[in-house]
């Protein structure tokens, strides 16, 4: 397979990048993707280093063609990402974004769910920090959310996976037939689903990704939902719930996207309709429909990660990603603008750039399924991404009305890592067998056919027509839109006032009776016992009475006004009750 | 090279009636080039009208806005520090 475990590499790469600082640092943030991609290249589709543990057959290394695609362009991103943040002193980004990427490396590699568990949650738990480390109240808080959501939908998966181990004894990590899937299977893809961000357990995306780093947002841009495109890829191909959700991800993203006025933000949900081309293109199926997939994976990465990296150098450099606070950046950060306009005419599928290629075979696969209202719900959030994407956000950054904001170009590390992936947009664009070469399937498409240039030129220039007509009812807002994360961060305030304002007293109540009423009562049976004691027994049995006494106080001290402990006390009485009948 | 490249966006800034002549007579082309172009693989009715996908972009794009825009102004947007005021 290589000299070493991709993700192994990259533990390694965290435990030096935690203890070297300065130049060494660079040469191993640099060298160990770098190798790292090499490697991957170099790899041979089989099965490596299976083991027996704990009665579980952990298979840490299955490489096949699906799996090849993917772990060479998370590798060629993490090149790309470590170059942007070479500048960044702050050692914990640096730290998490290597076992990140591991994570992310050993789910691409495992031939068994427990392996991909492992790796799955050091993922979730390595990217919360890139939250963290912005170090901003508001990022702290996000962090807090993004975990906690990805904790449940790890439960879940685990979940599926224990299911799946009771039924079947099997944790091999495969496809599981759409005829053949039960409950178990339901749950592993609930689990993955979150993690490619499906509505309505999407929400986690747009809230956390504006709030990390900039060197944190480009890897998370790549990582998490293109991981979870990939295990859906491999266990899920064929679910009609797939499909539609893939399709109805396209417009939800974009339609939030149209109104949202950070920068960073409107690409977050750019993120969610994109993954949407891959979940639908895994739903229909076809081996057209996955390759477009597959395809659209390889190409979104790069052009996602060129324009996060774009829109990041201006929070850097501007300080500020709110496009209701920018205008007219063309002047002062013209290499920048440059890289933005390139990922945005990619991701809206501009001919000779990657989105050309990727985005028109799901597109295409959906419609040789006779899947038509799947083809013109895609074909609508293309629309809308050129819309939002294409135009709304390189005009209201870079162009419109001057902000005045004093800014420059950002240092060369970070114009280098953007040459980088904006050279792979076009790459692919105008050669695109480089890429479909790598797909799972044989490919027979082509792009490049007269009618699809013709569609894709009506498609881009009267949404271009649009936007002239409504450029000024499109002018960005200073406002913050309401989406799912509602349920978690205002209706669980709300369940908590609600419990901090009835229940809680309701609680004290019933405490409070049960320590009035209930510790005179045996203040007042301990009395009884000591009078009956005095009066009938004394004089009788001296040793009893005293007996009795002590009974009494024993009733008394029970009395602790502690709820929980009175229902202990109630159910050790019922038992009794119960006991003493059966015997009877 | 980045300070010609501003140069050339100052100059067509200073002629926005030069960019929107160039912009329409490039939407016509499109148009024109669709009337002529062949259709071998049709997947569904539209693929044959003449001009469809010009007709569906420019009113997938009003609509979507349009919509949007409405119910952000009707229920979606909030103030920035809505959930703000909730957390502290």
């Amino acid at each position: 397979m290589g000299l070493m475990h991709p993700a192994l590499l990259f533990v390694l790469g965290a435990a030096l990048a935690a203890v070297l600082r300065g130049r060494p640092r660079q040469v191993v943030l640099v060298a160990v993707p770098l190798v790292a991609f090499l490697s991957v290249n170099a790899m041979v589709p089989g099965t490596y280093g299976s083991l027996e543990y704990l009665g579980f057959r952990l298979v840490p290394a299955h490489v096949d063609k699906l799996a090849l695609v993917f772990l060479n362009v998370f590798t060629l991103m993490a090149l790309i990402g470590a170059i942007y943040g070479l500048h960044v002193e702050d050692t914990g980004q640096h730290v998490s974004a290597m076992l990140y990427v591991a994570g992310s490396l050993g789910v691409t590699l495992a031939g068994d769910y427990l392996t991909l568990f492992v790796w799955w949650e050091l993922m979730a738990f390595a990217s919360a920090f890139l939250v963290f480390l912005r170090r901003r109240r508001a990022s702290v808080r996000a962090g807090f959310r993004y975990l906690l959501v990805h904790t449940v939908g790890g439960l879940v998966l685990m979940a599926g996976i224990f299911l799946k181990w009771m039924k079947t004894g099997d944790l091999s990590f495969g496809p599981i037939p759409a005829d053949t899937a039960d409950l178990a299977a339901y749950l592993i893809l609930i689990g993955f689903a979150l993690n490619a961000a499906v509505p309505p357990i999407h929400a986690w995306l747009p809230d956390a990704y504006p709030e990390a780093t900039v060197m944190g947002a480009v890897f998370m841009c790549a990582f998490t939902t293109k991981t979870a495109v990939y295990v859906l890829a491999r266990a899920f191909p064929g679910y009609e719930v797939l499909a539609v959700a893939g399709a109805i991800m396209t417009i939800y993203g974009v339609l939030y996207a149209i109104i949202e006025n950070d920068g960073r933000r409107i690409l977050a949900y750019h993120i969610v309709s994109q993954v949407g081309y891959m979940v639908c293109g895994i739903g229909i199926g076809t081996a057209l429909a996955v390759n477009g997939a597959v395809a659209h994976a390889y190409a979104h990465i790069l052009y996602k990660a060129l324009l996060f990296m774009g829109v990041g150098a201006v929070l850097e450099m501007a300080g500020t990603s709110k496009l209701s606070e920018l205008g007219g950046l063309y002047k002062r950060m013209p290499l920048a603008m440059v890289a933005t306009v390139i990922g945005g005419i990619s991701i809206s599928g501009f001919p000779l750039t990657s989105g050309f290629i990727s985005k028109s075979m799901v597109i295409a696969g959906a419609g040789a399924a006779h899947r038509t209202v799947l083809m013109l719900m895609l074909s609508l959030a293309a629309v809308g991404t050129f819309l939002s994407v294409g135009i709304k956000l390189p005009y209201f950054i870079w162009f419109g009305k001057d902000s005045g904001r004093e800014c420059k170009d950002p240092p060369k590390n970070m114009l280098v890592a953007m040459g980088i992936a904006a050279f792979f947009c076009f790459f692919l664009g105008v050669y695109p067998d480089y890429l479909y070469r790598m797909l799972p399937f044989p490919v027979e498409y082509h792009p490049y056919t007269a009618y699809h240039l013709s569609e894709t030129l009506q498609l881009l220039g009267f949404t271009g027509l649009a936007f002239y007509l409504l450029r000024k009812k499109l002018t960005p807002e200073a406002k913050l839109n309401l989406d799912l994360d509602w349920f978690y961060r205002r209706a669980m305030a709300w369940l908590l006032r609600i419990d901090k304002r009835w229940f809680e007293p309701a609680n004290e109540w019933v405490s409070e009776i049960y320590r009035r009423v209930g510790y005179r009562f045996a203040l007042g049976a301990a009395a009884l016992w000591s009078r009956f004691d005095v009066k009938a027994i004394d004089g009788v049995v001296d040793g009893s009475a005293y007996g009795v006494l002590g009974l009494g106080d024993r009733v008394r001290r029970a009395q602790t006004g502690r709820l929980q402990q009175y229902i202990a006390m109630a159910v050790a009485a019922l038992f009794f009750l119960i006991a003493l009948v059966v015997n009877l | 090279m980045s300070s010609g490249l501003v140069r050339v966006i100052d100059r067509l800034r200073e002629r926005p009636d030069r960019l929107r002549a160039v912009f329409f007579g490039l939407l016509g082309l499109f148009v024109a080039y669709d009337v002529f172009t062949p259709r071998h693989e049709l997947h569904f009715w539209g693929d044959r009208v003449r001009g469809f996908w010009a007709l569906f972009a420019l009113l997938g794009g009003l609509v979507m806005a349009k919509g949007m825009k409405g119910l952000g102004h009707l229920w979606l947007m909030k103030p920035e520090d809505f959930y703000d005021r909730e957390e502290d």
